[in-house]
């Protein structure tokens, strides 16, 4: 399916555009920290530091270089207290006393899962849909193409919020997915010398939750997109030569869809699968800023925490916030790079 | 037709919200009340056949203004300024602009602009809707402008905050909808005719860039309807998303209802004003 001359044009994009090499690192940069986080967090992101039992206080800590003074009220009047930033907690705390840093590692597993498995359930549901709609056509093309009109007509975050607020009390809402390295370095299973620093990831949490209802959510506010490309690729492939020949010698609907018109589709609907990806990762953060998300280790949740002290402690809110651009724009450059080297029709033209 | 259709609305979005949170009444019941009961109050209140009815309507009105313009001003002219200037710093900067604009979460961005622009210009007010537009109209009339003044600055963040994603996403796509048309035949015939620059692109170009830019800006303000939720929430405005997620939480399922039906109406009332653009800007396009 992916030909030389694909390869040769993705190539040459690549080395001409220093915006796709940046945005392969950065995706690349977001894998690896969603799939090691146990191994790069300093600390159990769970972990809470509010000074109970005897323990040190150390919620609300500045990142690195930005230590601040606050006035405390004591038995004797007022005191300034200088708060130092550490380095063991380098993006700082947030009011639970929690490591930011760490946090953030782990968010990037949450968004990046729902975004890819989002995006893959969308296109298993739309793509289907929108093939069988623009190679039928006629009756059954408006039928289906109507009914995912009216998908369209929703606005995806309200239907998001319905959708979340009638499956929340259900059991799928979330699930917990054991984390494999901290598994690994608590048994004997495998020998711990094998694992860096076993003993820190043995400290970590040994599953993190994973939100089912949200990844559901996205797809179904989402597929309809790959339903109106894979329509439209659907259309133009119909028309085409080998169509009539396959159709001559006798092949069914079923496998000239499978065959001849998926395949011929496949370019557009992969860029879309990577734009959608970024723009499932937005709507995840919304909707677990909303409180919607069913988890609380997730960059929205963390930004929407930060919010009720934003004005002293800026820092709570302000690196999550941080992550998703990145993150999402690392994914959109991707998406545009990909779009540049496969769809001739886009560069090439615009030759001022 | 038309004025009815809206008042209808306009109306039942009126009723409902004032009278949704009674959870006795069924969504029906609600309708038939409000058209029963407040009928007299609709045509006392002529402004009330524009969104101006919702509850919280006004910001909807607002948001929906604040968004179109900025979108027209900012994004179109940046996008056909940066298509022409292609590869130049100008071009460059509206690529970058546009790129982290529909990567920010707006949520983020609102969180971002009330700890580092609210907190230090005094004038911006950083939460709440302090004042309607009626309020400050009203007050113009009586020869002070300084509510005015006032509107706009609380209208200042919240607007930011819807705006920059619009504003990126159709700087970006008219950009590469400018790239595309500029490389037809057409536009070396207009050149060759010794039509000036200008003219040649905001007239020519533009116009056949501007039917796939009208269909995503119907669409996106279609979802603004109920998806200003998330700026609502930010910057504590009582709008019709927050409603409907007050709602929810509440189980308050006559006031979802009643809110859905009002998106749904309103984002089908975009669309025909969309459709009815097309046969505008294409003269091909005509009503069967």
């Amino acid at each position: 399916m992916i030909s030389e001359r694909v390869k040769r044009s993705l190539r040459r994009e690549f080395k001409q555009n220093r915006l796709a090499q940046l945005g392969v690192v950065l995706v690349l940069l977001l894998f690896l920290v969603a799939t090691f986080a146990p191994f790069l967090a300093l600390h159990d992101p769970t972990t809470t530091r509010i000074g109970t039992g005897g323990t040190e206080d150390l919620s609300e800590l500045p990142p690195l270089g930005f230590s601040y003074t606050e006035q405390r009220v004591t038995p004797s009047g007022s005191e300034t207290v200088e708060i130092t930033a550490r380095q063991t907690f380098p993006l700082g705390t947030n009011a639970l006393g929690q490591d930011i840093y760490s946090r953030l590692l782990y968010g990037a597993r949450v968004s990046l899962l729902v975004g890819l498995l989002g995006a893959l359930l969308a296109t298993v549901i739309g793509v289907p849909y929108g093939l069988v709609a623009g190679y039928f056509g006629d009756r059954i093309d408006d039928t289906l193409m109507r009914g995912a009109d009216v998908m369209l007509a929703f606005p995806s975050l309200v239907l998001a919020i319905a959708l979340v607020g009638v499956f929340r009390d259900s059991d799928v809402h979330t699930t917990t997915i054991p984390d494999p390295f901290v598994h690994a370095a608590r048994s004997d299973l495998v020998p711990n010398v094998l694992i860096p620093r076993a003993a820190h990831v043995a400290e970590m949490p040994a599953s993190f939750t994973f939100p089912v209802t949200v990844t559901l959510v996205v797809a179904l506010v989402n597929w309809v997109w790959f339903a109106r490309v894979a329509r439209g690729e659907a259309m133009s492939v119909r028309a085409e030569e080998f169509i009539k020949a396959a159709r001559s010698a006798g092949a069914s609907d079923w496998r000239i869809l499978r065959q001849h018109v998926f395949p011929n589709s496949l370019t557009p609907i992969i860029v879309l699968a990577t734009i959608q990806v970024a723009a499932i990762i937005l709507l995840e953060s919304a909707l677990s800023f909303l409180g919607f998300s069913g988890t609380d280790l997730t960059w929205g949740a963390d930004i929407a925490d930060g919010r009720s002290d934003q004005r002293s402690y800026w820092w709570i809110a302000t690196m999550p916030g941080l992550a998703i651009v990145f993150a999402v724009i690392g994914v959109n450059l991707l998406g545009d790079w990909l779009r540049d080297a496969l769809d001739p029709s886009i560069e090439g033209e615009g030759g001022v | 037709m038309w004025p009815w259709g809206h008042a209808a609305v306009g109306y039942l979005a009126y009723s409902l919200g004032y009278r949704a949170s009674d959870r006795r009444l069924t969504g029906a019941a609600v309708i038939a009340l409000g058209v029963g009961t407040q009928f007299p109050d609709l045509i006392d209140k002529p402004l009330g056949w524009t969104f101006g009815v919702l509850p919280g309507g006004r910001t909807l009105a607002h948001s929906l203004l604040t968004v179109a313009v900025v979108a027209v001003v900012l994004a179109i002219p940046l996008g056909v300024v940066s298509a022409r200037r292609r590869r130049e710093p100008v071009d460059y900067g509206a690529t970058l602009f546009s790129l982290v604009g529909i990567s920010t979460p707006n949520f983020w961005l609102g969180v971002m602009l009330i700890i580092f622009v609210g907190v230090h210009v005094d004038v911006i007010p950083t939460t709440g809707r302090q004042m309607g537009l009626q309020t400050a109209l009203f007050a113009l009339s009586n020869g002070s402008v300084s509510e005015l003044g006032q509107w706009a600055a609380q209208l200042v963040l919240p607007a930011i905050t819807l705006g920059t994603y619009f504003t990126a996403l159709i700087t970006r796509l008219t950009r590469s909808g400018m790239l595309e048309e500029l490389g037809q035949s057409y536009v070396t015939a207009c050149r060759a005719k010794g039509l000036p620059e200008t003219l040649t692109l905001y007239k020519h170009v533009l116009r056949n860039t501007l039917i796939p830019i009208v269909t995503v800006l119907g669409l996106q303000l279609g979802t603004l309807i109920g998806g200003a939720v998330i700026t609502e929430t930010v910057f504590a405005w009582p709008g019709l998303g927050r409603f409907l997620i007050t709602s929810i939480n509440n189980r308050d399922w006559t006031s979802i209802q009643g809110t859905i039906i009002v998106i749904g109406v309103g984002f089908v009332l975009i669309n025909i004003v969309v459709d009815s653009l097309y046969a505008y800007l294409d003269p091909r396009v005509t009503a069967e």
